[in-house]
């Protein structure tokens, strides 16, 4: 059965300049994710994963290839994408409540029901009860489950997380991506999910993007058919991400070629 | 709770009380001892009871005072906070406007004061005016610099959002501004008395400046030091209603 691509880059490049000298940061980068598909993307440090969601959301402009947003060609995906990063970008002046309702109330839904929605899902989230707290006053892990509901309220298709759960402990973070499912799940959305945790990556997607270091390109294709709840004892679980960092730990990737994988059980 | 509280104000407030109180003590011993005239250096006692014996002549005074140094200060702070946005907003308006904005700081307020009794008479206006122009200057600065201390990452997020300008400077910018705001607002009104003061040495009928510039005549220094304690007291005041207001207005920084 094959799905409607929700989002496809196409042969995405992107240098910088700065004093003259410039770096080439994505050097013809291909990534698309059907309607409902939860796509990761890991790699190196530096291999322009965090350039590629700006280009997405259209704070950079690309110098060349293609964008296409549910099948039609875009310069951007400005206001219809939500995103999510590392820092939880909680306003520090807005409750929690006030904070979740953010993208509903700059699109202009109706306080009340944006109040309404909010509530719901913070709910859902384990947050019932905080809703009028501060974020200062919530744990790492509260404030960023605060940051989930903001970014599935926004109300778009398609999400860009960059890193989300990164600077979290290991607890929270495995708790973290169990609410990120379930929401999955839930609401619908398709996904694209930076990570520079091979683990974390083989426990959420359903495709898997290993990039080349700079300038990034895509080293190897991932489709993990792997059940889930998916364990990090299971046998196919341990054996795909020893291929996963076997490729990431590759030092000559000067001369490669493309490869697709299938990890199945 | 309670006691705590009060514990607190002890360590706060018992330093400075018995500082006072020690100096004041010395000032009054010193006078006696010395026979020091009273048009050279009253007593405390001595300033004590024309504070009590000229209480309503002094209340009126300072009501004219305090009215030029808060409508000064309205004034500063709407066109000190609205130039700071546009300041930030433009660039090339900041490059052009803000060497003049320092460099203004460096003209004494003193040389401005009879300019501005001459173009603008007696009345209460020169004195607003000077106590804009005093307080203008931190709000200003602190305006700029709390625009710019917002979270750029926050500041995108609402861009991806699709947020426009304004949405991105009353949702992000402006709050983070708050607290810089509140800091130059205090300082302002701190220091507002010494423009309105100087305006009133320079030419008025009326206001605590006027009326020591008058006692000063008669050497009546008992009252002179009983308007400074009256313009130090509003000082004071206006400082903790702003503390007061910067505490209602910010629940965000309340631990």
């Amino acid at each position: 059965m094959k799905r409607n691509i929700k989002i496809k880059l196409s042969r995405i490049i992107k240098s910088f300049h700065r004093n003259g000298s410039s770096l080439k940061v994505l050097d013809g980068l291909d990534v698309e994710a059907a309607e409902g598909e939860l796509v990761s993307i890991v790699g190196p440090s530096g291999c322009g994963k965090s350039t590629l969601f700006n280009i997405v959301s259209g704070l950079v402009v690309p110098d060349g290839g293609d964008i296409y947003l549910g099948g039609r060609k875009v310069d951007n995906c400005q206001g219809m994408v939500s995103y999510m990063q590392q820092k939880d970008l909680l306003l520090p002046w807005r409750t929690v409540l006030g904070n979740a309702v953010l993208g509903l109330e700059i699109a202009g839904v109706p306080k009340k029901d944006a109040r309404r929605e909010a509530e719901r899902l913070l709910i859902e989230f384990g947050l019932e009860g905080f809703e009028k707290y501060y974020p200062s006053r919530l744990s790492g892990g509260m404030r960023q489950r605060a940051a989930l509901v903001r970014t599935i309220l926004t109300k778009k298709g398609l999400m860009l997380l960059d890193e989300p759960f990164g600077a979290l402990d290991a607890m929270t973070r495995s708790a973290m991506q169990e609410w990120l499912l379930k929401a999955w799940r839930e609401h619908g959305k398709t996904i694209l999910f930076i990570t520079h945790d091979v683990e974390e990556a083989i426990i959420l997607s359903d495709r898997i993007y290993v990039l080349t270091p700079r300038p990034g390109r895509v080293r190897a294709t991932f489709e993990v058919d792997l059940e889930r709840p998916r364990t990090i004892t299971e046998t196919s679980f341990v054996k795909l991400k020893a291929n996963l960092l076997g490729i990431l730990r590759e030092e000559d990737t000067t001369d490669y070629v493309q490869e697709s994988y299938r990890a199945a059980v | 709770m309670f006691k705590r509280a009060i514990g607190r104000l002890y360590k706060d407030y018992l330093p400075p009380a018995l500082l006072i109180v020690a100096f004041v003590g010395f000032w009054e011993v010193a006078v006696r001892l010395l026979s020091v005239p009273r048009y050279i250096l009253p007593a405390p006692s001595r300033v004590a009871s024309t504070i009590l014996a000229k209480q309503s002549l002094l209340f009126g005074h300072t009501l004219v005072t305090l009215g030029e140094i808060g409508a000064g200060f309205m004034v500063a702070l709407i066109v000190g906070v609205g130039l700071a946005v546009m300041l930030f907003h433009f660039s090339i308006l900041e490059r052009a406007i803000y060497p003049f904005i320092i460099a203004s700081q460096t003209v004494p307020v003193f040389a401005i004061a009879p300019l501005l009794i001459v173009w603008f008479g007696y009345g209460i206006i020169p004195k607003v005016i000077m106590a804009a122009i005093i307080v203008f200057f931190p709000i200003v600065v602190n305006t700029v610099d709390g625009l710019r201390s917002a979270d750029e990452d926050a500041v995108n997020l609402l861009r991806i959002m699709k947020a426009n300008r304004l949405g991105i400077l009353v949702k992000v910018r402006f709050p983070a501004a708050l607290p810089f705001i509140f800091s130059g607002a205090k300082i302002g009104v701190a220091v507002s008395a010494i423009g309105a003061v100087i305006g009133e040495w320079v030419g008025s009928t009326k206001g605590l400046g006027y009326l020591m510039i008058h006692a000063n005549a008669q050497l009546q220094i008992d009252l002179i030091f009983a308007a400074i304690f009256y313009l130090s007291v509003m000082a004071v005041g206006l400082f903790g209603l702003f503390s007061f207001i910067e505490w209602l207005s910010l629940p965000w920084r309340r631990v």
